[in-house]
């Protein structure tokens, strides 16, 4: 009898030691949608990352499927089959406006307050001030920002060297300069027409300057329209009016499709440009031999609310789905992604600006980041405009403003034409 | 028919009925379906808003505006492919040397992905190098050469020009095709009773071609309604609401593009009206476009 179960155990253990085996050597997958081509040339550190994790981690396997700006269309079927990714990336505001806002991420407050990977700190104390509070969902944290971008005016440092000119810091400094580079017969103000959302740049940030973070967004979803009347939108949008009737954007610029403007300003084809912190990774392959990348802020207003240190934040960011099957190895990835060696290399090789504290500025944005390091304050990209009201956006606000900055609407005209239209929105 | 006949056609039809019922008939249905709902088509909440989408589409500036725009290229665009279809057809109709090259020059946008034909396009306009500006500063028209031809003035017919030029090779060869049937004997009496070249054209290759003319109508009417891939691409993909085609307006309601819209059931109501609107057309048309009978 003893021996008769000895052999049936044994029998046993030969049967299933294959499945117990393969059960324990199999790694747990997670998928990763990226909103990155595999051909962008930041994707083989990416690759690197996930090479590097997987060697450290051979229970897990990260599945990354490289979806580019299709990303949140590329998710949809997967949400409503079931079979949900754990992790995506795209910018803040598209992730707010997609997912975060229809409860289909994951609060990461709890994995924040875990220690960051290798540190002695918590996760949350390594992110920089301001910036995972940007997108907060109430009290909650879903989005885990990594590549940052603000905006600035951009210039080449050599040629303002060369010229003799400096970095403004007021209005009034910056039409002074304007008008010298327009009269060395350089136009001062390089731009890409064809982008609305570039053209709006100038009025967000001027309302910014004028009224203070969330005048924007506040305005945006008055439905009576009358947040418009507050003289200070009218002001930010006279000194829209006067670059554009000072001649101080490049000639023809309403002409221009994405990316001539910036081409022409790294060209030396126009003094300045007001653009994401993004410039730089995209045009580091066209610039000349006496090119350097400099920076600063959009110029102080007198009496105005904002200052030079209140940042615009655009974050490429990360998410982990709610109800993806693998969450806790989502946050184990995401807390290794985002340590200090891959940090600096993306800083330095592909001018990024990092959310992480003790991350190395990247040269070419090193005005721009110098600031986000003493940030007094962050705003949304947009202020938040894009994301909270992105019908009335694209149907309102940009069309609207295209003709201020073409010069076919004057700034009072402008003014009333967002009242009437916001009206005209809010009670169709 | 008779009855062995009768049964045997049900179970050759069925496959392909099925196909049909599969693939288009009930995607249609569904699509129907998403267009009376509220939904972002992220979830599985749809939220049934009855014919709300579609009374939106009716009060939407944007729709309006889009469509008006929609109708101009298959109006003014129409118009200018056909003349210049026919008048093509006429010019390399007959026997006439070089045929054969110039059919094949005029075919080449055909052939060539929209996304490369929108980049050639985007240099011919740009407003500091661009092929266009120059040739008109060649021809000492300097005030004209300063024009920012993709500007929010301009930027519709410039693109407009650039589809006639894409479409016009296709109908040419079309027509030509059509034109070359024709008896040579019809021109060799027409000669003989002293008509010109234009009369020629007028009373024997219109008439006779009307029936390619009609469909290629058709078929202009369901192209224009649907251009995308152009419009999209000669703007770097951002294209200006001045030259939004319906297709666009869907694409940036329901997949957002930068703007996080995501009002798939919305899409889906313009959508489903596009479809309504080109399939009415097309029946009117092809009701009004039927040709009598020619004689001689």
């Amino acid at each position: 009898m003893k021996k008769r179960l000895i052999l049936t155990a044994l029998l046993l253990i030969v049967l299933f030691m294959p499945w117990f085996l393969s059960a324990q050597g199999k790694p747990v997958t997670v998928q990763y949608f990226s909103g990155w081509n595999e051909g962008e040339p930041y994707v083989p550190l990416f690759q690197k990352i996930i090479a590097d994790f997987e060697a450290a981690n051979p229970n897990i396997k990260i599945n990354a499927s490289w979806n580019g700006r299709e990303n949140l269309t590329k998710v949809r079927p997967m949400l409503l089959s079931g079979n949900v990714p754990e992790i995506m990336d795209q910018g803040g505001d598209e992730l707010t406006g997609a997912l975060v806002n229809q409860n289909l991420t994951f609060a990461l407050d709890k994995d924040l307050a875990g220690l960051a990977f290798g540190s002695k700190t918590t996760w949350k104390d390594t992110f920089k001030p301001g910036q995972l509070e940007t997108y907060m969902k109430g009290s909650q944290t879903h989005i885990i920002p990594w590549w940052i971008d603000t905006t600035d005016f951009f210039y080449n440092g050599k040629l303002f060297s060369r010229k003799g000119f400096s970095a403004p810091k007021t209005w009034d400094d910056f039409l002074a300069l304007c008008a010298k580079i327009k009269t060395g017969g350089l136009p001062p103000l390089a731009q890409d027409g064809g982008i609305n959302f570039y053209n709006v740049y100038y009025f967000r940030h001027f309302v910014q300057r004028i009224l203070g973070n969330g005048a924007l967004l506040n305005a945006a979803g008055d439905k009576t329209g009358s947040s418009w009347d507050n003289p200070g939108f009218l002001k930010a949008a006279k000194m829209v009016e006067q670059l554009a009737k000072n001649g101080y954007f490049i000639k023809g610029f309403e002409g221009y499709t994405f990316p001539a403007g910036q081409i022409d300003f790294v060209k030396g084809m126009a003094a300045m440009i007001l653009i994401s912190t993004w410039l730089p990774a995209e045009t580091k392959d066209s610039i000349p031999a006496d090119f350097e990348y400099r920076s600063f802020p959009v110029p102080l207003v007198a009496g105005g609310k904002g200052k030079t240190t209140d940042l615009e934040l655009f974050q490429w960011s990360f998410v982990v789905l709610k109800d993806a099957p693998r969450k806790a190895e989502a946050v184990q990835f995401l807390k290794f992604w985002t340590q200090k060696k891959y940090n600096d290399e993306m800083a330095l090789n592909h001018d990024a600006m990092i959310a992480i504290k003790g991350t190395v500025n990247p040269p070419s944005n090193a005005d721009a980041a110098r600031v986000m390091d003493v940030a007094t304050s962050t705003s949304r990209f947009n202020d938040g405009v894009n994301s909270a009201y992105p019908e009335y956006w694209q149907a309102v606000l940009l069309p609207a403003d295209d003709n201020l900055i073409f010069g076919k609407l004057t700034a009072e005209q402008f003014i009333a034409q967002l009242k009437k239209d916001s009206k005209a929105f809010w009670n169709k | 028919m008779n009855k062995w006949l009768k049964r045997i056609i049900i179970p050759f039809l069925a496959p392909a009925l099925a196909l049909y019922l599969v693939f288009f008939l009930y995607p249609a249905a569904q699509s129907l379906w998403v267009s009376l709902n509220d939904w972002s088509g992220f979830t599985r909440d749809m939220r049934f808003i009855g014919l709300k989408n579609f009374q939106e589409a009716f009060k939407d500036r944007i729709f309006h505006r889009v469509l008006l725009q929609s109708v101009g290229l298959v109006a003014v665009g129409g118009v200018l492919t056909f003349v210049l279809s026919l008048f093509f057809t006429g010019l390399l109709g007959g026997k006439r040397k070089g045929k054969a090259f110039f059919r094949a020059v005029i075919f080449t946008p055909n052939v060539i992905t929209m996304v490369a034909l929108a980049t050639l396009w985007g240099f011919i306009y740009n407003p500091r190098f661009g092929l266009l500006n120059n040739l008109l500063r060649l021809l000492g028209l300097k005030s004209l050469s300063d024009v920012p031809w993709m500007g929010p003035d301009l930027v519709y017919w410039s693109i407009l020009a650039a589809v006639v030029w894409i479409y016009v090779g296709f109908y040419t060869i079309l027509f030509m095709a059509g034109a070359d049937k024709i008896p040579l004997a019809f021109y060799d009496a027409a000669k003989l009773e002293g008509a010109g070249s234009l009369r020629m054209f007028f009373t024997i290759t219109f008439p006779l071609l009307w029936d390619v003319i009609s469909m290629g109508l058709i078929y202009w009417i369901i192209d224009a309604f649907m251009q995308f891939e152009f419009y999209y691409a000669v703007s770097g993909s951002f294209p200006p609401i001045q030259i939004w085609t319906i297709p666009i307006y869907v694409v940036i309601l329901a997949f957002g593009k930068r703007t996080p819209i995501f009002r798939m059931g919305y899409a889906t109501a313009v959508a489903f009206f596009l479809l309504v609107m080109v399939a009415l057309v097309v029946t009117l048309g092809r009701r009004f476009l039927r040709r009598g009978s020619v004689e001689y």
